[in-house]
């Protein structure tokens, strides 16, 4: 045949090797390396380090952003920043993919869908700025007109700095009370706590540097407890940077990465932190270690109380705290470390050791965040521990405790007040007579102190009560998957118009009738005062990195235009105010009367360091006395002064004395001026507010002083097992479910990723009949969700723990469908008296799936 | 004896050619999609970084170098009985030698830089890769020339000397191949001095048990009859090899079970993790005993050799399969004697994929194809 | 001769992974996608590990980051067919990407397991999937937003990888090479550093030259007790670790 004549063995070699070099040929050809080599390397771009400030979470670490050819290629600790000092802690990395990220919002968007619902489709369509402005202002107007300005709602979460000022100026002078933060859902109780027991309702700031003994109730150190880029520099400085080593004790119900690295950990069964503290302060009490020069002593020296018999208030002599003979009497006295091991399950000896270690290391901190603070019971925890820092001597003394003081911003000369019409002032007025309450009940006779409820308003909008809410703007906070039990809001906002200002497809913007979208934090100016923690006042900057790469704008911007178009007097505000960067150069002015250490002393030096910040903290606890900062040392003893002024009033000379106590104002801001074992603020409570919340209370009679509630669970009694929700290092606040970079890493100790998880004790999986990587059900009272079990061999048995981060609808391809929302089978608990949302306070039960 | 050219022109023939042909395009398809996308349609991973086509890549070099050595019976030792096979044999180890090279080739990241295994791998030999380079090439060329010298009947002598040189070459040659394995350091199921050995057995008995079953088909197809007691024979010779290949794997494991380097884990996920139906059932039993039992007990024909065979063929694959991946699948302890936790401590699991399949289909193809090829072209078989 | 090598400090470590994603980012790591993942495909040159034993009560965990430990003896150089990972006079061991073929022998010659495979192309892949996208932009005659046409993030100073060849850690080579050009110092506490040990919060890790006794690693080695990985399989490591 042909085949056979023509073709020998020769030839069909010879054709057979040409085309297989001739097809190696043409595919290599194609490939990168080759291209770049003929094409000669890439031109060596323009490069630049911007100054920016990091969003992953409050702390506000200062970060200098390289910039080539226009584009963000790396992020790194900003040198000059006292938080940074040129390191970040994971999340700050991944920013690039944040701004980066191909599913953002890219422009403003409007809903076609009238029907909203977990599995509706919103049917964006895209608007121009104009036409969504002027639609939204027409609504705002309207309702205005028809007298309903107060059921519109703010709704914020990451918004510091000058961010919280345009909102809080844009809801005073349009007539709403409803500026609501996130915080009850953060961490309230430890705030609250501190407000009703020395005065200043904030987080503590703390000297770790000085440090030499943490107890730490339920603070994430090494994971999510803010600001934690410096909590993991200071850890390891206490550990390694200096000569004495500090020690770590650690109570938490689960074994967290602090529990690992900790010297002890003390795993105490949940809600009980309050009971282990009280134990430790019954020890410090009753063996005489409480500090004498803070606290004061016995008239007759050398005596200690002892348990079960109670103290004269004569017998006492308090120098800097008030209500200790009280305390004990109704509290402590019989508040045994045996009492105390019954309810944690920690060994009474224990209890006694680490009491006597922490009282007499100094300087020592009680210091303690969400795990003790989460629960119906937290802000008494709360109360518990603080009393720990006042009775040991630790507030606001060198490697103690103390609050961080406020940036000397230049004041605007443009003053909201003076713009506030009509309608606002009886908007504000009726509020402050209680006429008109918020939407989320705070400051209410039920919530008096509260900075917030959040995690009511889904509740209070759906039963109308106080009002049903008309139109909500969200601001980097998403009430339809953050909060416990976001089914509720599911159900509950479906009617209500939601503008969204977050640039990714959260829940809330997939709810939204209207999206305008937020550049990302490298698209833009803004300040950023940090997370409580130095003490000394810091304020960052961010400077826009890169162009916006879609078409979004600072939502800053956006609400000045948006009160631009109101008319009237807020129109005139803001075109008066004119822009966010306007804000900022006024603000910055108060830097030239204080500039900060490192010469920042305007607007200019400020975005070109990135930081503003002043050593050191002003104030000093030292021997008995409080001093303050004269410029080289702590010599100016702060002293009650008392000056008498004359007047002439109707013709008589009048005389008054006027007190000045720099302690009472600046530190010890309680009514007595004093750290307050019994506290007066809340004997102050009005008697409607004392029977709301005495009702919630088990133990109504000691409603004044820290003490032991017991706390309740949803689901007791049916559900077998605790359950903890805490957050990873790399939870980037509910905003890093679409990075691949955080994602691929997110159980960074158990080494999974990708996934959501429930931990599981290896005793309590093996009776479950559950293997590590079984697919489980998590059930409690209010839902179940599917999601996987993993083998953590060091939790207790009798504890679940699932993070906190997955279970999206939308934020993009990557966060979509991956993995479940714990929070849906959390139950909407709140403490009664700072309204904290007790995330930790859910049983539930865990089988296969 | 006389050997000849196959006519090659019936029906059948061209439909085994086209079969093959379609065989070739499946796995050329597969192989350019690699090289244009990456490999990531393949099963494997970085915990698991080889898999089926390595595991195909030395069971077809074991092959060769079994058939190769086969073929020195004849010309070496003398045994006449075995001259119908004996040049056949020879170009079987050929075309399977370039089968494994082509699958190597499929199984690269980079197919097209091949040629820098020639220029930098003398530049490196303490790599086994780049020894064997020059191993195969020189046993391919060694090959080529020992199958010419048996065409020349004045080159008796000659033969026997290449065919010595050629048996000893494909020692080293299959040695090399083990020693690829037997080097690492990191593994704990390769790192052993008895793996070149165990390797050169399991090349006699795939080569003999390949052989058998392609001899014995090609005779069947082409009309010639088998000498039942050739057959016979070298079932004998199959027995011999499985009976040594089963007390090396036995030798090698059993000293493991003693606790290996952090406790014997990856032994233990040998024995009883997810791939130990492919070591007990396959690999021992199914491809080791229960071919010794056939060879020993049952009657001595044609069939049952060749059923032998099919078995033993299978179980020295699956003996590769059970080297290559169980082999890697447990990530090596770093803290030795504690596990790491998560996904870098776990056993990453190798599933074999379409596309891997595909590049060994391929191969399959082409040797088959080059095979009926070489039958029509050169005198390879005896005379009927 | 230098001979760099590191030194990280377990009990600094707080195990936080911040090295780990400063690393991607500076290296332009191929970030994973759960397929990736599911696959054990997750390209890692520094991880962060823990190791557990015991359960509770009687329970305690090591955590440590791990990565490419540039041994003195490596077992990845000695078995590359086309001397394509060496290891350079400073003592870096290194990959050329050009001449890699991607057989894959020194991912599993090495017993750290360090060495990831490239199984696609990043930037193509990106730009494959976004491109329907584009098109969009083009048709409506926009500019097409750049995160539909590359990884914008990729850092300019390192090469891209194709498909099919295996890449580890180099300690940062482009820093160290670029310092060296600008005439500054290399090495902890003050001169330039790869991108884990200046991004850890905690300062676990020093880099520099452990032939010269006056450096950071030399004094760190000398005044506390330390081990390397593995040493019994006589690879000798060039990072070690401080109890």
């Amino acid at each position: 045949m042909a085949l056979e004549s023509k073709m020998d063995r020769r030839s069909f070699l010879k054709v057979a090797g040409i085309t297989g070099a001739a097809t190696f040929g043409y595919l290599s050809l194609n490939q990168p390396v080759i291209r770049a080599l003929t094409q000669g390397t890439e031109a060596a771009g323009e490069e630049k380090w911007v100054s920016s400030v990091c969003i992953q979470c409050p702390a506000g670490c200062g970060t200098k952003v390289r910039v080539v050819n226009g584009r963000a290629v790396k992020i790194e600790g900003n040198p000059e920043h006292p938080y940074s000092n040129g390191k970040l802690c994971p999340k700050g990395y991944a920013g690039l993919q944040l701004l980066y990220d191909a599913d953002r919002v890219k422009s403003p968007l409007k809903r076609t869908n009238p029907k909203k619902g977990p599995d509706e489709d919103p049917g964006f369509m895209p608007v121009t700025w104009d036409e969504a402005l002027d639609d939204i202002a027409a609504r705002l107007k309207k309702l205005r007109e028809d007298g309903k300005s107060h059921t519109v709602a703010f709704l914020s979460g990451r918004n510091q700095g000058r961010a919280g000022a345009v909102w809080t100026t844009f809801t005073k002078l349009y007539g709403t009370p409803n500026n609501i933060g996130h915080s009850s859902i953060c961490a309230d109780a430890s705030k609250k706590a501190k407000s009703l027991m020395d005065g200043n309702d904030d987080y503590n700031a703390y000297d770790w540097e000085n440090c030499n003994y943490v107890l730490n109730f339920g603070g994430a150190t090494l994971e999510a407890w803010r600001p934690t880029n410096l909590m993991l520099q200071r850890w390891a400085h206490m550990r390694r940077g200096r000569p004495v080593r500090a020690k770590q004790v650690m109570v938490d119900t689960r074994f967290s990465t602090t529990a690992i690295k900790a010297d002890e950990w003390l795993p105490v069964k949940p809600g009980t932190d309050g009971a282990l503290a009280l134990g430790i302060a019954h020890v410090i009490l009753t063996e005489g270690l409480w500090d004498k020069s803070f606290v004061g002593d016995f008239k007759t020296p050398g005596r200690k109380f002892i348990t079960g018999e109670t103290v004269a208030k004569e017998d006492f002599e308090e120098k800097w705290t008030s209500g200790l003979g009280d305390y004990w009497n109704n509290v402590l006295i019989n508040f045994t470390p045996v009492k105390a091991s019954e309810i944690t399950g920690i060994p009474s000896e224990r209890i006694i050791r680490i009491a006597k270690e922490f009282a007499t290391t100094k300087p020592a901190i009680a210091a303690g965040e969400r795990g003790a603070g989460a629960h119906t019971n937290g802000a008494y925890n709360h109360m518990a521990i603080n009393a720990l820092n006042a009775l040991i001597g630790s507030m606001f003394t060198l490697g103690g405790v103390m609050y961080q003081m406020g940036v000397p911003y230049g004041s605007l000369t443009l003053k909201d007040d003076d713009h506030m019409d009509d309608t606002a002032k009886k908007v504000d007025k009726d509020f402050k007579e209680h006429k008109i309450e918020r939407i989320d009940g705070a400051k209410s006779d039920e919530w008096p102190i509260a900075s917030n409820v959040y995690q009511n308003i889904p509740d209070n909008h759906a039963e109308s009560k106080p009002y049903k809410l008309n139109l909500m703007f969200t601001y980097l906070t998403n009430p339809l998957f953050s909060m416990p039990n976001p089914q509720r809001a599911w159900e509950a906002f479906k009617d209500v118009f939601i503008v969204e200002t977050s640039g990714y497809l959260s829940e809330t913007a997939l709810y939204a009738d209207y999206i305008l979208p937020d550049n990302y934090y490298l698209e833009r100016w803004q300040d950023m005062p940090v997370y409580p923690s130095t003490g000394y006042p810091v304020t960052g900057f961010r400077v826009p990195a890169v162009q916006p790469v879609y078409d979004t704008r600072n939502s800053m911007d956006v609400i000045i235009d948006l009160g631009k178009r109101m008319g009237g007097k807020m129109g005139e505000y803001y075109n008066k105010l004119g822009s966010h960067e306007n804000m900022l150069r006024e603000i910055a002015k108060g830097f030239e009367k204080t500039p900060g250490d490192n010469g920042v002393n305007g607007f200019d030096s400020w975005a070109d360091k990135g930081a503003w910040y002043k050593k050191p903290y002003f104030y000093r606890f030292i021997n008995g006395k409080f001093y303050e900062w004269d410029g080289t040392g702590y010599n100016k003893e702060m002293i009650t002064t008392e000056e008498v002024k004359e007047e002439v009033k109707d013709g008589k000379t009048v005389k008054t004395t006027v007190v000045k106590d720099p302690v009472k104002d600046k530190l010890l801001k309680t009514k007595s001026g004093k750290f307050e074992f019994r506290s007066s603020k809340l004997d102050g409570f009005t008697d409607k507010q004392k029977e709301i919340i005495k009702k919630k209370l088990k133990n109504p009679d000691l409603f004044a002083y820290p003490h032991y509630e017991e706390p309740t669970f949803a689901g007791q009694g049916e559900y077998p097992l605790f359950m903890s929700s805490p957050k990873m290092i790399t939870h980037a606040e509910g905003r890093g479910a679409n990075t691949q970079w955080l994602q691929e890493r997110f159980g960074v100790v158990l080494g999974k990723g990708w996934t959501s998880w429930v931990e599981l004790n290896p005793d309590k999986a093996e009776e479950l009949g559950i293997k590590n990587g079984d697919a489980v059900w998590v059930e409690s009272p209010v839902g179940k969700v599917k999601t996987i079990a993993v083998i953590n061999p060091g939790n207790p048995p009798w504890i679940v723990v699932f993070p906190f981060e997955n279970g999206h609808w939308n934020y993009g391809k990557y966060a979509q469908g991956l993995g479940v929302n714990p929070n849906e089978v959390i139950a909407n608990l709140s403490d009664p008296i700072s309204a904290q949302s007790c995330t930790n306070a859910t049983m539930v039960k865990v089988y296969r799936a | 004896m006389e050997y000849t050219k196959i006519e090659g022109k019936s029906i059948g023939f061209y439909g085994i050619i086209a079969l093959f042909g379609i065989l070739i395009a499946v796995g050329l398809y597969e192989f350019i999609q690699g090289m244009r996308f990456g490999q990531e349609d393949y099963g494997t991973s970085n915990i698991v970084p080889w898999g089926l086509p390595i595991t195909a890549v030395i069971f077809l070099i074991g092959a060769s170098a079994g058939a190769l050595m086969l073929s020195s019976l004849t010309y070496v030792f003398g045994k006449e009985e075995y001259k119908p096979v004996s040049r056949i044999s020879i170009f079987l180890a050929i075309l399977l030698l370039i089968g494994a090279l082509s699958t190597i080739e499929g199984e690269l990241g980079r197919p097209e830089r091949f040629m820098n295994l020639m220029i930098y791998g003398p530049q490196n030999l303490t790599s086994m890769f780049a020894v064997n380079t020059f191993l195969y090439g020189g046993y391919i060329l060694l090959s080529i020339v020992y199958l010419w010298t048996t065409f020349r009947a004045d080159l008796l002598k000659v033969t026997k000397i290449l065919g010595a040189a050629a048996a000893a070459l494909a020692i080293f040659v299959h040695a090399g191949t083990g020693s690829i394995f037997g080097f690492i350091v990191a593994k704990e199921l390769w790192f052993s001095p008895l793996l070149p050995v165990l390797f050169i057995v399991a090349a006699l008995t795939s080569g003999v048990a390949l052989l058998i079953l392609i001899l014995t088909a090609t005779f069947k197809f082409t009309g010639r009859s088998m000498d039942k007691n050739l057959v016979v024979g070298l079932g004998k010779y199959l027995s011999a090899f499985l009976l040594l290949q089963l007390f090396l794997v036995f030798i090698e494991n059993m000293v493991r079970t003693y606790g290996g380097v952090g406790g014997g884990e990856m032994t233990r996920f040998l024995f009883s993790g997810p791939y130990s139906f492919v070591f007990w059932g396959i690999q021992i039993f199914l491809g080791t005993l229960v071919p010794i039992g056939i060879l020993m007990l049952a009657r001595k024909t044609i069939v049952t050799v060749q059923v032998a065979s099919l078995l033993a063929v299978i179980g020295v694959f699956a003996e590769r399969f059970s080297l290559v991946i169980p082999g890697q699948s447990v990530p090596p302890q770093q803290v030795v004697g504690r596990a790491l936790m998560g996904f870098y401590g776990e056993p990453a699991i190798y599933s074999i994929s379409g596309a891997e399949f595909a590049i060994i289909l391929g191969v399959i193809g082409a040797i088959g194809v080059l095979y009926l090829a070489g039958l029509r072209m050169i005198k390879l078989l005896p005379s009927r | 001769m230098v001979r760099y090598g590191m030194v990280i400090d377990l009990d600094r470590c707080v195990g936080c992974a911040a090295c780990a994603v400063a690393c991607k980012a500076e290296n332009s790591v191929t970030a994973s996608t759960p397929e990736d993942y599911k696959k054990r495909r997750l390209m890692e040159w520094n991880r962060v590990v823990t190791v557990f034993k015991g359960k509770y009560p009687n329970v305690s965990a090591s955590i440590m980051p791990l990565i490419c430990n540039h041994c003195e003896h490596p077992p990845c150089v000695k078995v590359c067919p086309v001397d394509a990972t060496y290891k350079n006079e400073e003592g870096i061991v290194l990959q050329r990407y050009e001449r890699c073929i991607g057989c894959k022998y020194c991912m599993v010659a090495c017993p750290y397991q360090q060495r990831f495979f490239n199984f696609y192309d990043q930037v193509e892949k990106n730009k494959e999937e976004h491109r329907m996208e584009a098109e969009k932009y083009k048709k409506e005659n926009r500019e097409v937003p750049v995160t539909l046409l590359e990884i914008p993030y990729h850092n300019p100073d390192v090469p891209p990888r194709i498909a099919g060849i295996v890449e580890k850690c180099t300690f940062c080579r482009h820093r160290l090479d670029k310092a060296k050009a600008e005439g500054k110092k290399i090495g902890s506490p003050d001169g330039v550093e790869p991108a884990c040990t200046q991004a850890c919060p905690a300062g676990t890790r020093t880099f520099g030259d452990l032939d010269d006794p006056d450096s950071e690693v030399s004094k760190l080695l000398r005044s506390r007790r330390n081990y390397q990985l593995r040493a019994d399989l006589g690879t000798e490591p060039q990072v070690y670790y401080l109890d």
